[in-house]
């Protein structure tokens, strides 16, 4: 794919431009910038994408090897040695001395060293725990697919496969510089293919486990145009790629048993449209050692809910940024004043003690751990990007179902009604090259942190 | 860096809602009751002007529009016909403020949008008078206009900048500043519908007292936001049905 010519739409740097139109000569009739982000759409679009680039991979190879072969998934998640980058992808060289076409050299060092993934950023139990694919409440868990869009919306967001681990791995792969950070190139990364064939088995794995895709016809039956094979392009809907097996033609190694029972409701009961009852008073510049959020917090009257306090939902909106630092950052809750202090404290070079990441103070950390955020994307929400590339900037919001985590901080009397602090801090110690690890770039900015009780 | 006390037991006086406030008020749950009201509101106050069908003594010709009554007929005019595409800004606003003023910035927010559009349709109602005036009838002044509008639908960038409509806008929570940024919210999203919505308005204010005509056109506007312009064939052939009878 990568010798193919220029004018060939199954060339390789023809791929990623499908999702967004980083080239800037687009041939006519080409489906560039389709790709499908912060929105119920995510997951049934990538899958699209995927199953396209498998057969004009499939189509390539000799005749002999198509029936054989299918695109490999990156499981992350499973534990050492699955995540760490996969070998074959790390060789500078083949055998044979030739380039290794797997390798991309722009990437996070430790990462083509073999360093393995954090568990924080491979985590799947919270996205799979989801136990709706989409909801319209501004306020409540975005679900586990993504926001539906259209009249009336909210700024977009992402769904919970989206917030971890798909943004986290982009971000940890790529780093600072590198391919997978920066949507408008991810997909020159061959690694970034596994990457998303594994999210789209992750789709797969929470519908085995109970849970239901939307039966909406605007979603089911929304069309998006498909490069195939044969260079021609395609109408494919939803609804024509729910069925891996039947429709596709392809299924997942190891999938879980389908037992045919849904997914329930989270306890608490639902109180009806969430209400906004905690709120920062100053945007937030977070560089790469993190910042500090405080929210001034005024609960609705438990006496008049009756059914006690809800479901708390925390969520940063209003988020811009031009570059991301390729870090990715763990939102922590009124964090104990020694594990806040020690982890904003940093030594001569800028860079985050490594203090800060022993195992003691790693695990004291993760008892205030609301979720994770890569601010993958960021530079869609920077309106001179935006503008160079002919299309509006994108809004960003992250969603934390942070009522379990209350409890626990309640029970331990660590949870306070009247204010909360929200952090952000590395989720790994910081390994890029000393001229990446300095607060140089360009901070991104979050707007809002808003605390939501209903 | 703050130094942070460490957490006790749970406060044993939580900060109160402001100004005594004990519970949510409904239009903090159910915002969109603001502009929805005040549209039906509009339509009951024109068709009491103007009758149920609507061809009343403004039909054609001026109906004195800088007069009270011109004024307010307009004013209802506009309410009726942009209240709904308020909703999609009002809900936004109420639930990202604090809930003990979201109903009050919901409030805020679609006076300001209403106020915005009632000058923005005062200034549209004076180019229709003058439109309809040098062709010297109404009816075919407005024939014309709707014919625009469903040439208008067919702009293939018309989608794309129709998702402009309805940004968010970051609004501060507390204290004068979360009541300035309210109204301002409220002002910009009318402004940014003046793109989408100036010619069936003013296809509108070009036969004024026409309720059937201003109801077709009021739905088509709407069904052209909720299907953000990907409708656009359909809705352009409604618009030039309309203009069609119009001009028989």
């Amino acid at each position: 794919m990568q010798q193919l010519p220029a004018s060939d739409p199954r060339r390789w740097d023809y791929q990623p431009a499908i999702h967004r139109a980083y080239l800037t000569k687009r041939p006519s009739g080409a489906p560039w910038g389709t790709g499908q982000n912060a929105s119920w759409f995510f997951l049934p679009w990538h899958r699209m994408y995927l199953f396209a680039f498998e057969n004009i991979v499939r189509s390539l190879l000799p005749e002999a090897e198509r029936a054989d072969w299918a695109l490999p998934f990156w499981d992350y998640s499973s534990g050492a040695p699955a995540n760490a980058l996969p070998p074959a992808f790390r060789v500078p060289t083949l055998p044979d001395a030739m380039r290794n076409p797997l390798f991309v050299p722009a990437r996070r060092a430790s990462v083509n060293s073999g360093a393995a993934l954090p568990s924080t950023v491979t985590d799947v139990a919270t996205a799979l725990a989801e136990t709706h694919f989409t909801t319209t409440d501004l306020g409540a868990s975005v679900g586990f697919g993504g926001p539906r869009t259209g009249f009336a919306r909210h700024p977009a967001a992402f769904g919970g496969i989206q917030a971890r681990p798909d943004g986290p791995v982009h971000v940890q792969v790529g780093g600072a510089a590198g391919l997978m950070s920066d949507p408008n190139t991810a997909a020159l990364d061959p690694i970034c293919w596994l990457h998303r064939a594994n999210i789209d088995r992750l789709w797969e794995v929470w519908n085995i486990g109970g849970g239901a895709n939307p039966t909406e016809r605007a979603w089911l039956d929304r069309p998006f145009r498909v490069r195939i094979a044969d260079g021609s392009s395609t109408r494919m809907t939803a609804r024509g790629v729910l069925d891996t097996v039947t429709q596709l033609d392809y299924t997942y190694e190891s999938l879980p048993v389908n037992t045919g029972v849904r997914k329930r409701p989270p306890r608490a009961p639902k109180l009806g449209r969430p209400l906004l009852i905690g709120i920062n008073h100053d945007p937030v510049q977070i560089g790469r050692r993190g910042a500090t959020a405080h929210l001034a917090v005024t609960p609705v009257p438990e006496q008049t809910t009756g059914a006690g306090p809800g479901r708390l939902h925390l969520h940063l909106t209003d988020i811009d940024g031009s570059t991301n630092p390729g870090v990715v950052f763990g939102v922590y809750l009124d964090l104990p004043d020694d594990l806040l202090i020690t982890a904003l404290s940093d030594n001569h070079s800028g860079c985050l003690s490594d203090s800060s990441f022993d195992p003691a103070r790693v695990d004291r950390r993760a008892d205030h751990l609301a979720g994770v955020t890569a601010f993958f994307g960021i530079q869609d929400t920077d309106p001179a990007i935006a503008a160079a590339s002919r299309r509006e900037p994108e809004g960003m919001r992250y969603s934390f179902d942070i009522t379990d985590l209350a409890d626990r901080l309640r029970a331990r009397d660590e949870w306070r009604t009247d204010a909360l602090t929200v952090t952000l801090l590395p989720v790994a110690p910081d390994d890029e090259p000393e001229s990446l690890a300095t607060d140089g770039t360009a901070p991104i900015r979050v707007g809002t942190f808003s605390l939501y009780q209903g | 860096m703050t130094q942070l006390s460490r957490a006790g037991p749970a406060a044993s006086n939580p900060r109160p809602a402001p100004s005594g406030r004990r519970a949510p008020s409904r239009l903090a749950r159910r915002p969109e009751l603001v502009p929805v009201l005040a549209s039906a509101l509009a339509w009951v106050v024109l068709v009491i002007a103007n009758g149920p069908i609507g061809h009343g003594h403004g039909a054609e010709g001026s109906h004195g529009l800088f007069t009270p009554n011109g004024i307010g007929l307009t004013a209802a005019m506009t309410i009726a016909m942009m209240g709904p595409l308020a909703v999609a800004g009002v809900r936004t606003t109420a639930f990202t403020s604090p809930w003990w003023r979201a109903g009050r910035a919901a409030a805020e927010f679609f006076a300001a949008f209403g106020l915005t559009w009632i000058v923005i349709a005062l200034c549209l109602a004076a180019f229709a008078e003058a439109w309809t005036g040098w062709l010297a009838s109404a009816t075919a002044g407005t024939a014309v206009l709707v014919a625009v509008c469903a040439l208008a639908q067919l702009d293939p960038g018309r989608p794309d900048r129709m998702t402009r409509c309805d940004r968010p806008m970051r609004l501060r929570a507390r204290g004068t500043e979360a009541d300035v940024d309210c109204v301002r919210f409220g002002a910009l999203t009318a402004g940014r519908d003046v793109r989408f919505c100036a010619l069936p308005m003013l296809a509108m204010l070009a036969l004024p007292g026409n309720l059937l005509v201003m109801a077709f056109l009021t739905a088509l506007v709407l069904a052209d936001r909720v299907t953000e312009g990907r409708r656009r064939l359909p809705i352009a052939a409604a618009y030039a049905v309309i203009a069609v009878v119009l001009a028989l």
